[in-house]
């Protein structure tokens, strides 16, 4: 089953990290990527995105004010935040906006860990 | 004293500020690095001391009542004698351009900024004199 | 490269320069919240993408910068010039860095040593925001009383001798003797304690020469000078060189250009399907009348795409001047901290465009020019303030766009150029003779600045460097189509503008020698070269003729035609046959020569209306190129 996930960093370089293990775990996904808080929330809103990568750190709008806007408009989706700051402070609010905390630099056990997580639920939410 | 036994002994320098606080600061950060301190309230007291006793250098803050660094700098510097040459690190609240220019102009040999780090003024004492002994 | 490294290299880039902008704009503007967060970004971002590509060592750096800009934003530590510096610091050693990895294609191996040296300073910082306790202090001086490596001295050391430097600079009598005797003394403990003991004791005795105090006090000041140029690592200073950066063989492009590209590419293809429809019209036996116009409309048509084409591949090779201004304010920083002469450079215009070509070449030049303002140019600060000027002296860097020409202008507020000293040195220098000299309007003796020979760097500690001048600040502008002029208020300040073209249109040429002269040939007239047997010319009347491959040309002996020497004779002759409006000729030359690119600067001076010539153009080695109008010469 192939799922459409999305990737928001401002550093293409940190895209391109993810996407290296994304296409080791699951290379028959789709991509789609964007800069920053304003492109993600339109990916979202033109095509079906059905989970998300978030950084935390960005300019403008952080990772995790884009994941509450991310809930507001399609409660459910599974979603993450990435950090390399694994302050308590930061793990904590990440768990209270409802997504889960990736430590940076990403391995390729975190991310498969989020992902079948996420996938149980998308399936869940199909059937 | 020739150059031998100098080297045995500590080298001897005057800390100038009229903050007690920080002469105390000062002071343990030079002494813990093997240097002798000798303490000074003001610019008048400073030159008293120089002309009465050998240093190999004098830290001199720069504001302070009956006569600031600077004066005290420029006067050591005009007088006739050898002391005329002790090296001078000035220490000011001051980081701008024109207190360093202002400094190096009264003739001071460095300057760095408070609150001065312990390690830096050791490190920079240590230069400028040519070691603890 | 693999493809990870090189968008490394392109973000690595991209976030030094936004840091260093940060830092020095933050510096300006201690309270300025975003520039601090930006700045801490930038680190952070930095550190991240150094762990993606596995650079351990650079990572592990950056996280202790990161924890020092932390410690800024939460108020613990306090954002002074020393710790400017040392982020700054920092962000020319992950260039030096980056550099390497374009060279190699690899991380350096190198690295742990310098980067657990910056580590060590970051965390210093970081740990005198605690309150001292005896712990971190004992260690602290552990490390001072270590033993000193022969090597790069420790920042600390050089930069109090450059102190001394200065401090033996100062002249004014009052105290001029207790000044200079403290400064040769604590120079020659600072060189002893980083184990120049021999350097040390050849100063104190240069110190302890007989002479008059003012022109000893220049002697030791140059002399120490030259010492700590020597002992100074090759490092920040160095990045203003040409030859340390590796040539950029990539360019970052607006994506609405490339869009505009595509469109135009599609609009192409439908020209090109249009014309192919006339050719089944002819085929077909479509009436002439009906068939020219389609042809007509189809032309206009593809003429417009074309010109657009044309513009749209130039735009593409346009860089805004940012990207040759970016590295200025940081470099007048520390010459006028160098030199104790504050000055503020004022940027105006960086987003004008200019051609890559052009934004690259002409760095080095502005910079020549910064480096004289700041040398020569402006007064200390006493000497303003007595004056009555503001203390801090400003530079303005403004550029401009004029029609198809870029304008560049550098403006100082200092002295001017004090012409009697130009016509004083040009005489001394043998530029011209004193007669002359003498004889010369004040425009043409402030022209003088730009002759060979002239330079004023008489000592070598002048920051503006050894024997580089004015005239090759002039000479580089010349070779890329642009013209450089000076203009100076006394007591006011100087200006200089630099008037460049917008677009830089590449010529390739073939050189050739005739008459023991070169001229170039413009490859795309140039069929090709053969060699032949003086046999196999023939003469036709007064001409000359050789039949090659069934067609005649008509041969035409360069040198003679150009009014220099004829072909030398021999056996055989060279000949290159060119062709233009549709026409074949022969051309016999004594030598063939290299092929180049080059820029075409319209003929001037006594070469205009010089029939058959194209332009001109300099050569490396500073000679005159004269390319050909292959079109006049076979007329």
């Amino acid at each position: 089953m192939s799922y459409r996930i999305l990737i928001v960093d401002d550093s293409k370089l940190a895209r391109m990290a993810v996407g290296k293990i994304l296409g080791t775990v699951h290379p028959g996904w789709t991509r789609v990527e964007a800069a920053n808080a304003d492109e993600a929330v339109a990916r979202v809103r033109e095509a079906t995105v059905d989970l998300a990568v978030v950084d935390f750190n960005m300019p403008g709008r952080n990772g995790l004010e884009l994941v509450a806007e991310l809930r507001a408009l399609k409660p459910g989706m599974p979603l993450a935040v990435i950090s390399a700051n694994h302050q308590t402070e930061i793990v904590t609010r990440v768990g209270e906006a409802g997504a889960t905390f990736l430590a940076k630099p990403l391995t390729e056990a975190a991310l498969r860990c989020f992902l079948d997580t996420a996938i149980m639920h998308l399936e869940a939410a199909r059937s | 004293m020739d150059d031998a036994s100098r080297r045995r002994s500590p080298r001897r320098i005057l800390i100038v500020d009229d903050a007690g606080l920080v002469r105390r600061f000062h002071r343990d950060a030079l002494e813990k690095a093997g240097f002798a301190v000798v303490e000074a309230l003001n610019g008048v007291e400073a030159l008293e001391k120089i002309l009465a006793e050998p240093f190999d250098m004098a830290v001199v803050d720069v504001n302070m009542p009956q006569m600031d660094g600077l004066t005290f700098l420029t006067a050591l510097r005009d007088l006739e004698g050898p002391e005329r040459s002790l090296p001078a690190l000035i220490v000011s609240t001051e980081a701008a351009a024109h207190d360093r220019e202002a400094a190096r102009a009264a003739g001071a040999n460095f300057y760095l900024v408070k609150p001065v780090r312990p390690d830096l003024l050791v490190e920079h004492v240590m230069l400028m004199c040519g070691g603890a002994r | 490269m693999n493809e990870f490294i090189e968008q490394f290299l392109v973000e690595g880039r991209e976030l030094v320069a936004q840091g260093s902008d940060d830092l020095l704009a933050l510096e300006e503007n201690p309270g300025d919240k975003e520039r601090r967060d930006s700045a801490f970004r930038a680190f952070h971002t930095l550190k991240g993408a150094a762990g993606i590509v596995d650079f351990e060592a650079m990572a592990q750096t950056l996280h202790a910068g990161e924890d020092v800009l932390s410690a800024v934003r939460s108020g613990a530590v306090v954002m002074t010039a020393a710790v400017t510096d040392l982020c700054l610091d920092c962000l020319d050693q992950v260039t030096t860095w980056l550099d390497q990895m374009q060279a190699t294609g690899e991380v350096p191996g190198d690295a742990q040593a310098r980067a657990d040296q910056i580590a060590r300073q970051f965390r210093l910082v970081s740990e005198a925001a605690r309150p001292v306790g005896a712990a971190s202090f004992s260690e602290a001086t552990e490390e001072v009383g270590a033993e000193p490596q022969r090597g790069a001295p420790p920042p600390a050391a050089l930069a109090v001798l450059e102190e001394q430097v200065t401090l033996l600079r100062n002249t004014a009598p009052a105290g001029l003797r207790g000044r200079r005797s403290s400064a040769v003394r604590v120079a020659a403990s600072v060189l002893r304690g980083i184990d120049r003991s021999s350097e040390a004791a050849d100063f104190e005795r240069l110190a302890g020469a007989t002479a008059p105090p003012e022109p000893l006090a220049e002697t030791l000041a140059e002399t120490l000078a030259r010492l700590v140029e020597e002992l100074s690592p090759p490092g920040p200073a160095q990045t203003a060189s040409p030859g340390a950066t590796p040539a950029e063989t990539s360019v970052r492009v607006d994506v609405h250009r490339i869009d505009a590209l595509v469109k135009l590419a599609g609009e192409l293809t439908v020209a090109k399907n249009a014309l192919g429809h006339c050719a089944r019209l002819i085929r077909d036996d479509t009436d002439p009348r009906r068939l020219a116009a389609e042809l007509k409309a189809q032309h206009l048509q593809l003429e417009r795409l074309v010109a657009d084409l044309q513009q749209s591949v130039v735009a593409l090779r346009v860089l805004p001047l940012q990207t040759a201004f970016q590295r200025f304010p940081r470099l007048v920083r520390e010459m006028a901290g160098a030199l104790a002469k504050p000055a503020r450079l004022m940027i105006e215009g960086a987003t004008t465009e200019a051609d890559k070509t052009i934004v690259a070449a002409i760095s080095e030049p502005l910079l020549h020019v910064i480096r004289n303002s700041l040398d020569h140019g402006l007064e200390t600060a006493e000497e303003r303030t007595a004056l009555g000027k503001p203390a801090i002296a400003t530079i303005r860097l403004r550029a401009m766009r004029q029609g198809e020409h870029i304008v560049i202008e550098v403006e100082d507020d200092g002295r001017g150029i004090d012409l009697a000293r130009v016509r004083s040195v040009a005489a001394a220098r043998g530029v011209a003779s004193a007669a002359a000299i003498a004889a010369m309007s004040e425009a043409e003796a402030t022209d003088l600045i730009f002759a060979p020979g002239f330079s004023t760097a008489a000592s070598v500690s002048d920051l503006s460097g050894r024997g580089v001048g004015m005239d090759v600040v002039r000479t580089t502008v010349e070779r890329l189509g642009g013209r450089v002029f000076v203009s100076s208020r006394p007591g006011l300040g100087t200006l200089i503008r630099f008037n460049l073209p917008f677009a830089v249109m590449m010529t390739r040429v073939m050189i050739v020698e005739a008459g023991g002269q070169m001229f170039g040939l413009p490859l795309e007239a140039v069929v090709e070269t053969v060699r032949v047997p003086r046999a196999a010319i023939a003469a036709v009347g007064a001409a000359r003729a050789l039949v090659l491959r069934d067609r005649t040309l008509p041969v035409i002996d360069l040198g003679k035609s150009l009014g220099v020497e004829p072909a030398t004779g021999g056996a055989e002759a060279t000949i290159v046959v060119v062709s233009a409006m549709g026409q074949l000729g022969g051309l016999e030359v004594d030598r063939l020569g290299e092929r180049l690119d080059v820029m075409l600067a319209a003929p001037e001076g006594l070469l205009t209306g010089v029939p058959c010539i194209d332009g001109t153009t300099l050569m490396g080695d500073g000679r005159v190129l004269i390319v050909l109008d292959i079109r006049e010469l076979l007329e």
